[in-house]
């Protein structure tokens, strides 16, 4: 699993790329904890999930604790590109109820703004 | 007339649904080839001879000798690459009275509820799938003459439509959908479904549990050993098959669930087929294979009274010989790891109920010259002593399949709907790695054959059969 962190227009931008499982989920959460000290200003995150290429409950249990973060510090967390696969996942555990889901990173971009 | 029913091969639908064959495959709950074998009887046909290719075994336990259906089932077996039209030519005498032949994965849909009309004496009905013959019934002897010739003669040909029915093709995984969501629709009532009580769109087979806070939205179909927990929300257009669990607050509908499948909590199924622990998207055919067993899992199939039984001797003997080899293997064991004449192997392998275990293995034979208490070590049978211990802790029988290695098998493991690995298996009198090949040959072979005389079999060859070999004896051969 690797993941990088980045800013456009005030906005983090994380991309994920590779499972996102029960052997993954700690380590990035921690990455992205680290980020987002050393970001104190920033709100609102897009997650670009393009190159998730499987996730468990464990992956969905990690971004739905990185929502209650961004959500905590006032801001929204935004999920682009999301494969077919994570997709169906989300649609049977009900989770695209809690997130905003957007078609492509631009979109959740702009929708952040 | 006599029928002779295709049923080898599984068109990639069928196989993203788990099937080997496409005969098995179920629609509204029922396996496709059982619409076919009550068609048999309904056109009068008593003579049937199933062609098997993939998933042979599966097939021939489900029709068995056809008695269910007032039948006489026979069989014959074709390699998967052969044209199924050459059975047919083989023995073109055997046809000559009147054939009724099924060569390509159709569905029999009735047009009414009325049973098909009666085949006319030497009338000829066809239908055509892609250019070839897919399914035919005719008496007149010029016709079939021509047919088993190898012609193509669809001249004074009819419709199937005039007995009442069409072979309907199953083409992908959104028409196979698509004719479910039509039966429950409705059309299964054109059907003979034994057990199944069909009242105001609701169609409930034997012993499910319904409790009184699931609500159940028609149409749908529920199939047998079902079990609803409360609050769940069931319907519309909702197939669920047999041996199904759904657990509490699992919203579903427009959805097919086959057979064995669990459904986790909160779930919510729209749209979807779902199979074991495979989730399908029809509309586009993409398939995910959920890993997670509190969101879809396959239900595991009850043990049969003897396989209880066999786990009940075969742990208490394990106890046995864990009481018996405990001391000899602290003493062998550690002496020959201090001597560095021999060290075990650690690997993680599948073990029952869908869990893992790490087991300790010698290291293959070949690999070289043993010390002589290496070799008494293994004649004695002490290096089984660490898998022992997991019969004890319920992760393997005594005896059964060889355990399969994680990640390298896993696709064996896939292929094996039973899977009993053993502390003692065919291959523990070994003394070479077991191939992929055998390993599956054994595997099988142990599936369809297990019982307490295999076992006490698998015993006495794998304890008595290394001790020989101490003294040269002979390596055994396969048991299978």
């Amino acid at each position: 699993m690797g993941s990088t962190f980045e800013i456009k227009n005030e906005v983090g931008l994380v991309t994920l790329i590779g499972p996102l499982t029960a052997g993954q989920v700690d380590a990035f959460r921690a990455e992205f904890n680290d980020w987002q000290k050393s970001h104190e200003t920033l709100r609102n995150v897009v997650l670009d999930c393009h190159g998730i290429d499987f996730m468990d409950s464990s992956g969905l249990g990690a971004l739905i604790a990185l929502l209650k973060r961004v959500s905590e510090r006032g801001g929204d967390l935004k999920l682009a590109r999301l494969p077919k696969k994570v997709r169906m996942v989300f649609e049977i555990t009900r989770a695209y109820k809690i997130f905003q889901i957007c078609d492509t990173v631009e979109e959740a971009l702009q929708a952040c703004r | 007339m006599k029928a002779v029913l295709q049923t080898g091969g599984a068109p990639a639908w069928a196989r993203d649904l788990g099937f080997e064959t496409w005969a098995l495959a179920p629609v509204a709950g029922r396996p496709l080839l059982e619409y076919w074998l009550e068609l048999c009887d309904l056109l009068r046909i008593t003579e049937v001879r199933l062609v098997l290719s993939d998933g042979a075994q599966a097939v021939e336990a489900f029709a068995q000798d056809g008695a269910r259906w007032g039948l006489k089932i026979t069989y014959s077996f074709l390699d998967p690459d052969e044209d199924p039209d050459l059975f047919l030519k083989r023995s073109p005498e055997l046809w000559t009275g009147g054939l009724f032949y099924l060569r390509a994965p159709l569905f029999p849909r009735r047009l009414a509820a009325e049973p098909p009309a009666k085949l006319d004496v030497n009338g000829t009905h066809l239908h055509r799938e892609g250019g070839r013959t897919a399914c035919l019934a005719s008496s007149a002897p010029d016709f079939l003459k021509s047919f088993l010739g190898g012609g193509e003669l669809a001249l004074g040909a009819h419709d199937f439509a005039e007995l009442g029915f069409l072979p309907e093709p199953i083409t992908s995984l959104q028409s196979y959908f698509e004719l479910n969501l039509r039966m429950v629709r409705g059309e299964c009532a054109r059907y003979v479904s034994p057990g199944y009580f069909y009242k105001d769109g609701a169609g409930i087979g034997f012993n499910v549990i319904i409790p009184p806070a699931a609500r159940l939205q028609p149409p749908l179909l529920i199939g047998n050993n079902t079990r609803l927990s409360a609050l769940t929300n069931i319907g519309p257009d909702v197939v669920i098959g047999s041996r199904c669990i759904v657990d509490q607050q699992a919203e579903l509908a427009r959805c097919v669930i086959l057979d064995g499948t669990y459904i986790g909590r909160n779930l919510e199924i729209r749209d979807k087929i779902v199979a074991g622990r495979r989730l399908i998207d029809p509309a586009d055919g993409t398939v995910a294979d959920i890993e997670d067993p509190w969101l879809l899992a396959n239900v595991t199939a009850t043990l049969r009274p003897a396989d209880l039984l066999r786990a009940v001797l075969g742990w208490s003997l394990a106890l046995l010989l864990v009481v018996l080899q405990c001391l000899p293997f602290l003493l062998l064991g550690s002496l020959l790891k201090l001597t560095g004449a021999w060290q075990l192997v650690r690997g993680d392998f599948h073990a029952t109920r869908q869990r893992r275990t790490t087991l300790l293995s010698l290291p293959p034979a070949g690999a070289g010259r043993r010390p002589v208490l290496a070799r008494l070590f293994r004649a004695t049978s002490l290096d089984l002593f660490p898998m022992l211990l997991r019969v004890l802790a319920g992760r393997l029988w005594l005896c059964g399949q060889e355990p399969l290695r994680v990640d390298a098998d896993d696709a064996l493991r896939r292929e094996l709907k039973e899977y009993f690995p053993g502390a003692l298996t065919y291959a523990t009198p070994r003394t070479e790695v077991s191939d992929t090949l055998i390993m599956r040959v054994d595997a099988l072979y142990y599936a369809h054959h297990r019982s307490l005389a295999e076992d006490t079999r698998i015993l006495l060859r794998a304890l008595f059969g290394r001790l020989a070999g101490l003294f040269g004896g002979a390596a055994e051969e396969p048991a299978s």
